[in-house]
C-alpha cells in the first residue's frame, strides 16, 4: 500500500533550481475536450489514487490537457506521474500556475521530446545507452541479462520515462532525485540511477530466473532515504569513474534530437562497447607530456580530466608490434594468435586488476565490431588482429571485468597523434611504418603513389592472365574430388602469390542438406568462383562468380568449420558450403581474409 | 507441478481497456477499481490443465498506449497467444483492436492464436459496441469472442483457457509441439567464476 505522503521535504531548493527566475502569474483552465481526453480522465483518476484527492485528480486531469494542448501532443501515459509530485505542491500552497510552469520546465529540461515522439524514440535511446554503460560498469548483469533474454525494455521503460517518479512512492524521494538530475544537469544521469537501482538491488534480482526476472525487477520500489542515498552513492560513482573521452562523448550525445536520433540509434546499437579515443592513451603513454589542446580535442584541461588507472594492452601481433610500441603499454601474449587456450586465460593474468584498472585494448587501427551482441564472424575489414579483438572484449567481459573499452582507430590513431606532437614511440622506424606515409614529405608521398598506381595496373592485369591459366588448368585436368590445388601463376606479384580451389557442396539452410552434386570453389586474389563439375571433365560450368570487393563477411561453424557462409553487399543471398575436406575450410577462409586485407590495404593506399 | 507445455501469452489493447486487470483476476483473483496505468509490463504466471494437458502460460501484460507500438516486437517476439481487449463501453478502443490484428498479422508469429475479449460487460447499459459486431469481427479473424468483467470476474478464465486451447489445437493439427517460449538457455549468474565463454572461432552460417 502506498504511504501518505505530503511533501517533508524543503523543496524551495529544489524548485529554485529547476525555476531560478520570477514566475508571472496566469489562469489554468483547459477545454476537457481533447480526443483523448477519457484517457487522460481515467489516468488522472488513477495516478497516485490513494493519495490525490478527488479536486487535485480533477487538476491533474486540467493541468494535463493543457499540456498537451499548449505543446500541441497528444497525451501520453507517464506524464501524469510527473506531473503528480509537483501537483502535491498544491498543498503546500503553491499556487497550480507556479505547479504547471515547475512541471512543463522539468519536462521540457530532461525530457523534452520524450512525449513529442510517437514512437519513443528518445526512449529507445535511453535503453541503448543504458545497455552500453552496464556492460561497462557491470558486465556480470549485463551478462546475466543477455543469457536470459532480459532487455531493459522490459523493466527500465518508467524509469526513463518519468525520470523515475513511477518507481518510488515516496516524494521525498523523487524530489531528491531530481534535484540530483539538476546539480548533474545530464539528461543520462537516469541510465546511472538505473544501474545503481540494479547494483544496489542485485541480490533480490539474479536470484530468479526468465521472465521473472523482469517482474521481479519490475516490482521494486525506492522506499526509503537509505535506499536513495546508496543508489545516488552508486550512480554518481559510476558517473565520474570513467574516462575523460568516454564522458564527454556521453554528454555530446543528444537523444532528444529527432533529426538526428536515428543516426544516433544506429551509431549506438552498432557499438559493442563504450570506446576510448587516442587522447586517452596520450594521457596514459606520456602521462607527462601536456599535449591537450582544449581548443582542439574540445576538452577540459588534462588537470580536471579523471584520475582512474588504466592498462593500456597492446592487442597486436608481433609483425604488427614491429611498427613500435607505445610506452608504459602492456603487450599482450601473442601465443594468443596460435592458441586458443592461452587466449582464454589471458584476464587471469589481469585478474588482480579487474574493477580497479580500466582496460583499454588497443588493435592496430579502426575496431569494427559487429554491434552490441557481436555476431560471430569477422567483417571484410576485419584481420586477424580485429578479429583477436573481438576475442579478447568477449571473454574480458564474459569473464567480468568492468570497464574494458577499445581505443578509437587503434595503434594507427594514436601513432598519428604522437607523430602530431613528436612524441617518441619505442622501436619505431619512420621508414618501415606503414602509418607514416601520412607524414611524410610531399614528394615522397607522390613517389608512394606511384608504385602504388603501377601495382594495380600490374594486379589488373593479372587477374585476366590468371583465370586465363585456371580455365586451361581445369580443361586439361578435372579430378579435383578431395583435394585442392594450388596453380602457381608466373606473372604474380610476391604477395599475390596463389589461386587455390577447394571441393565442396552447396548447403541448403532452410532444409539443413547439402547437395548430391560436387563443386569446385576457386579463390584467387580478387576473385572468388564457383564450378560446378561436370561428367565431361573438360566442361565446367561457372556457377556463381563473386568479387571479394563484394563480400561483407565470411564465416565458419564453430563446431563444423568446414561450413562456410559469405555474405554479401546489396541484399545479394549468402553462399553457403561444406568443403568437403575438413582441414581445408581454415585454409579457404585464410586465403580469402589476406586478399580481403590487401585489397582494403591498397584501397585505402590509393586513396 | 509437472508442466507439459508453456505457452507466452500477451495482452494487448488500448490504454485502460482492462488489461492489467483482466491478467491481475485471472492470475491472483484480485481485482483494484483503480489499477495504475502500465508503463512497465507486468509478467504472470498461471498453471493450468486442460485436458490432459498441464500448461503454464506466461502472461506478458502490456501498457496500452502507443509507446508501446514502437517497443511491441520485443514483446510479442515468441508470443502464441494473444488476447485482444477492448473496452464495450468505448468505440476507438474497439478500433484499437482491430490494428492490432493487422500488427500482429504483420509482425507476429504466424501461428499466433487471437482471442478477443470485450472488458467492462459490468457496464451493459453503456456498451458502445454492438456485441453482434464484435463477434462477427472476431469469426472473420478466425478468433474467439468473449464478454468479460474483470470485475465481476465474468469470462475471465474462460477467455485465458480458450487461448491455451486454440494454441493446443494449432499443435495437435501441425503435429508437433510448437516451440515453447522458453526454448532460450537459462543460466543464473550465482557468482564471478561461473561464466567462461569459450573464444570465438567461428560462428553460425
Amino acid at each position: 500500500m502506498e504511504e501518505e505522503n505530503s511533501p517533508q521535504f524543503n523543496v524551495e531548493n529544489f524548485l529554485l533550481l529547476l525555476c531560478p527566475e520570477a514566475i508571472e502569474e496566469f489562469t489554468i483552465e483547459a477545454e476537457l475536450d481533447l480526443p483523448n481526453q477519457r484517457i487522460i480522465k481515467t489516468d488522472s483518476e488513477r495516478t497516485r489514487s490513494k493519495i490525490l484527492t478527488n479536486e487535485e485528480k480533477t487538476n491533474l486531469e486540467i493541468l494535463l490537457t493543457k499540456f498537451c494542448k499548449e505543446e500541441k501532443t497528444s497525451y501520453k501515459q507517464g506524464m501524469n506521474e510527473i506531473m503528480a509530485p509537483f501537483l502535491i505542491l498544491h498543498r503546500q500552497g503553491i499556487p497550480l500556475y507556479m505547479v504547471y510552469t515547475y512541471f512543463k520546465k522539468f519536462v521540457n529540461w530532461f525530457l523534452p521530446t520524450m512525449f513529442v515522439d510517437k514512437s519513443f524514440r528518445p526512449l529507445q535511446g535511453f535503453f541503448v545507452i543504458f545497455k552500453l554503460l552496464l556492460r561497462y560498469h557491470e558486465p556480470w548483469i549485463s551478462n546475466f541479462f543477455q543469457t536470459n533474454s532480459i532487455s531493459p525494455e522490459f523493466f527500465a521503460t518508467s524509469w526513463f520515462l518519468t525520470a523515475f517518479a513511477g518507481k518510488i512512492s515516496n516524494f521525498e524521494i523523487i524530489y531528491k532525485v531530481w534535484e540530483e538530475m539538476i546539480v548533474e544537469n545530464d539528461r543520462l544521469f537516469p541510465c546511472y540511477v538505473g544501474i545503481a537501482f540494479l547494483i544496489h538491488f542485485k541480490a533480490q534480482i539474479m536470484v530468479n530466473k526468465d521472465n521473472i526476472i523482469q517482474q521481479s525487477i519490475s516490482q521494486i520500489m525506492l522506499e526509503n532515504n537509505e535506499d536513495y542515498e546508496k543508489i545516488i552513492q552508486i550512480a554518481k560513482k559510476l558517473k565520474n569513474n570513467m574516462p575523460f573521452s568516454i564522458r564527454q562523448k556521453l554528454a555530446s550525445i543528444d537523444i532528444f534530437n529527432l533529426e538526428t536520433i536515428n543516426s544516433t540509434l544506429d551509431v549506438l546499437s552498432n557499438q559493442y562497447c563504450l570506446t576510448a579515443t587516442p587522447r586517452d592513451v596520450l594521457e596514459v603513454i606520456f602521462p607527462e607530456k601536456k599535449t591537450c589542446s582544449c581548443a582542439e580535442f574540445q576538452c577540459v584541461c588534462k588537470e580536471e580530466t579523471y584520475k582512474t588507472p588504466i592498462l593500456l594492452l597492446d592487442c597486436r601481433p608481433k609483425a604488427q608490434q614491429k611498427h613500435g610500441i607505445f610506452p608504459n603499454s602492456a603487450s599482450i601474449d601473442t601465443k594468443i594468435y596460435e592458441d586458443e587456450e592461452i587466449l582464454n586465460e589471458i584476464p587471469d593474468n589481469y585478474v588482480e586488476l579487474r574493477g580497479i584498472y580500466h582496460i583499454f585494448l588497443l588493435g592496430d587501427k579502426e575496431f569494427q565490431g559487429s554491434g552490441f551482441e557481436m555476431e560471430h564472424g569477422a567483417s571484410i575489414s576485419n584481420d586477424q588482429c580485429q578479429i583477436m579483438m573481438e576475442n579478447l572484449l568477449e571473454i574480458f567481459i564474459s569473464k567480468g571485468f568492468p570497464h574494458v573499452s577499445i581505443i578509437e582507430g587503434g595503434f594507427k590513431e594514436c601513432h598519428n597523434l604522437c607523430m602530431k606532437y613528436s612524441l617518441k614511440i619505442d622501436n619505431h622506424k619512420n621508414s618501415n611504418c606503414p602509418y607514416c606515409i601520412y607524414t611524410r614529405s610531399p614528394s615522397k608521398i607522390r613517389e608512394k603513389i606511384k608504385k602504388i598506381k603501377k601495382a594495380v595496373r600490374n594486379k589488373a592485369h593479372f587477374l585476366s592472365t590468371a583465370v586465363k591459366t585456371i580455365k586451361n588448368s581445369f580443361a586439361a585436368s578435372g579430378d579435383d574430388t578431395n583435394k585442392r590445388r594450388t596453380i602457381a601463376i608466373e606473372q604474380n606479384s610476391q604477395k599475390w602469390d596463389e589461386i587455390r580451389y577447394f571441393s565442396c557442396k552447396n548447403y541448403d539452410k532452410s532444409t539443413k542438406s547439402f547437395s548430391e552434386e560436387i563443386f569446385s570453389f576457386l579463390v584467387a586474389r580478387d576473385e572468388l568462383i564457383l564450378f560446378k563439375n561436370s561428367e565431361r571433365k573438360s566442361e565446367r560450368n561457372v556457377q556463381t562468380r563473386i568479387k571479394i570487393t563484394d563480400l561483407i563477411r565470411v564465416t565458419s561453424k564453430t563446431k563444423q568449420k568446414n561450413r562456410v557462409t559469405f555474405f554479401f553487399v546489396k541484399d545479394k543471398q549468402p553462399l553457403r558450403l561444406v568443403i568437403s575436406n575438413e582441414n581445408t575450410p581454415n585454409e579457404c577462409v585464410e586465403l580469402i581474409m589476406k586478399y580481403i586485407s590487401l585489397i582494403g590495404n591498397d584501397a585505402r593506399c590509393n586513396n | 507441478m509437472e508442466v507439459d507445455r508453456e505457452f507466452k501469452i500477451v495482452t494487448l489493447g488500448e490504454g485502460r481497456v482492462g488489461k492489467t486487470s483482466l491478467a491481475m483476476r485471472y492470475v491472483r483473483g484480485q481485482f483494484n477499481e483503480k489499477e495504475q496505468s502500465t508503463t512497465n509490463a507486468n509478467f504472470l504466471e498461471k498453471n493450468i490443465r486442460i485436458n490432459e494437458t498441464s500448461i503454464k502460460l506466461n502472461i506478458w501484460d502490456t501498457a496500452g498506449q502507443e509507446r508501446f507500438r514502437a517497443l511491441a516486437p520485443n514483446y510479442y517476439r515468441e508470443a502464441k497467444g494473444a488476447l485482444l481487449v477492448y473496452d464495450i463501453t468505448d468505440k476507438e478502443s474497439f478500433w484499437k483492436v482491430v490494428s492490432w490484428v493487422e500488427e500482429l498479422k504483420m509482425q507476429a508469429d504466424k501461428d499466433i492464436s487471437f482471442v478477443i475479449a470485450g472488458n467492462k460487460c459490468d457496464l451493459e447499459l453503456d456498451r458502445q459496441i454492438p456485441k453482434e459486431q464484435a463477434i462477427a469481427y472476431a469469426k472473420q479473424i478466425g478468433a474467439a469472442h468473449y464478454s468479460t468483467s474483470a470485475k465481476s470476474g465474468m469470462g475471465v478464465n474462460e477467455c485465458f483457457e480458450e487461448i491455451a486451447k486454440l494454441i493446443l489445437d494449432k499443435e495437435s493439427r501441425s503435429g508437433s509441439p510448437i516451440r515453447s517460449s522458453k526454448a532460450r538457455s537459462r543460466v543464473i549468474v550465482k557468482n564471478q567464476e561461473e561464466v567462461v565463454k569459450k573464444k570465438k572461432s567461428g560462428g553460425c552460417c
